[in-house]
């Protein structure tokens, strides 16, 4: 209660700095519903992440949102409840509930609506994911400066999202060659594109 | 767990495996674990999206000028793009243009590449004579030609032109030419 007092105390934000147990540690030690400023922290953290598993798991940015949605509601009603006994396990147990909500979603369990309509009346929805903004122009430069089975690797993966070993295949090269094509044209474009356009 | 300072950051190749599906289930594990618990790595994967999303979008305008496979092309027709494409048999030529309705323009140089451990392409003068190669293009598994993708913006900009490519196998230090196409392309309507 004491950390609660003094993170809540002159601030309605909290230091990003702050430990994610601390924030569970305060809205576990408040009155359901009352640290609104901490459970808002916490879902401005932990919507990305959850989000990028959706993502990853679902292929889908509508599932991937609802499935952030409803993961987040779930460890607030817990962190309220105070059922999360060791606080620096957050990231565990979120990750429990993202595995867990998505192996029911895909065995056609009903999501829990009620619940979600109830969490979302009373929640901020964070909608706006920041999102690095890319230069088409600088990305095109920067693509045709590859070597061209570089790019050819990077365009059959990620254009058709083909596994590696498809690409593999329709290239005729082998899984780990596609692999390493990858790391190393990623790379150098992530180079080219943080030097402005200039291959190295 | 802080957020903002990552002491033992994922290395991006692992982000890269991670998101093409190519790690093993343990791996996958350790990496999600860090995921969810860093903020730096997160967004590093936030980025590594963003980076293929917007590869998916210059692919998906036909910006890009790239080999690709028979099956890519056939993707590209099945996501509703309009492609246009052009295939030429060695020694032969092709009338050519691109419309406002055209997404990508793909030209398709057939060629018997069996055997070949390398092949390059040429783009050559009136004359035969070679201006520009390009190394070591990529061969696919059916060994019937070359497919690749012309810029749309590069393509709609030209006037009529005629363009001379070349194919040619390489093995170790001997070169044989496996076939001249010519591409007489038409600029497209104002």
């Amino acid at each position: 209660m004491l950390l609660y007092s003094a993170l809540m105390a002159d601030t309605s934000q909290f230091d990003p700095r702050a430990p994610d147990a601390d924030l569970v540690m305060v809205i576990s030690g408040a009155p359901p519903g009352e640290a609104r400023n901490a459970e808002d922290e916490l879902y401005r953290r932990l919507a990305p992440r959850v989000r990028l598993y959706g993502l990853r798991h679902l292929k889908n940015e509508q599932a991937a949102a609802d499935l952030t949605q409803h993961v987040l509601m779930m460890t607030i009603e817990k962190l309220r409840l105070g059922k999360l006994r060791e606080p620096e396990k957050l990231a565990s147990f979120v990750l429990g509930t993202c595995r867990m909500v998505v192996l029911d979603w895909r065995r056609g369990v009903v999501r829990q609506q009620r619940l979600l309509e109830q969490y979302i009346k009373e929640q901020p929805i964070f909608e706006e994911f920041s999102t690095p903004e890319i230069d088409s122009r600088q990305l095109t430069d920067c693509l045709q400066q590859l070597l061209e089975r570089e790019r050819s690797v990077l365009v059959m993966t990620f254009y058709a999202e083909r596994t590696t070993d498809a690409v593999a295949r329709q290239l005729e090269l082998s899984v780990e060659n596609v692999r390493v094509i990858r790391h190393r044209a990623l790379g150098r474009l992530r180079r080219c594109m943080t030097q402005g356009g200039s291959s190295s | 767990m802080t957020n903002l300072h990552c002491k033992s950051p994922l290395d991006p190749a692992l982000l890269a495996d991670y998101w093409t599906e190519d790690l093993d289930v343990e791996q996958e594990d350790v990496v999600e674990e860090h995921l969810m618990a860093c903020e730096t790595c997160s967004r590093e994967l936030q980025s590594l999206i963003a980076l293929t999303g917007a590869i998916r979008s210059l692919t998906k305008k036909g910006l890009l000028r790239v080999v690709v496979s028979e099956p890519f092309v056939n993707r590209l027709k099945s996501d509703g793009l309009n492609v246009r494409q052009y295939t030429v048999r060695p020694g032969g030529g092709v009338e050519c243009t691109i419309t406002d309705k055209d997404d990508v323009v793909i030209a398709h140089l057939a060629a018997d590449l069996a055997g070949a451990q390398r092949i390059d392409l040429a783009r050559c003068d009136a004359d035969g004579r070679e201006r520009m190669r390009i190394r070591d293009v990529p061969i696919t598994t059916d060994r019937e030609g070359v497919i690749w993708t012309e810029p749309t913006d590069l393509l709609r900009s030209m006037k009529d032109e005629v363009l001379h490519v070349r194919l040619i196998a390489v093995d170790d230090a001997r070169e044989r030419v496996l076939g001249d196409y010519t591409f007489h392309h038409t600029a497209s309507e104002p």
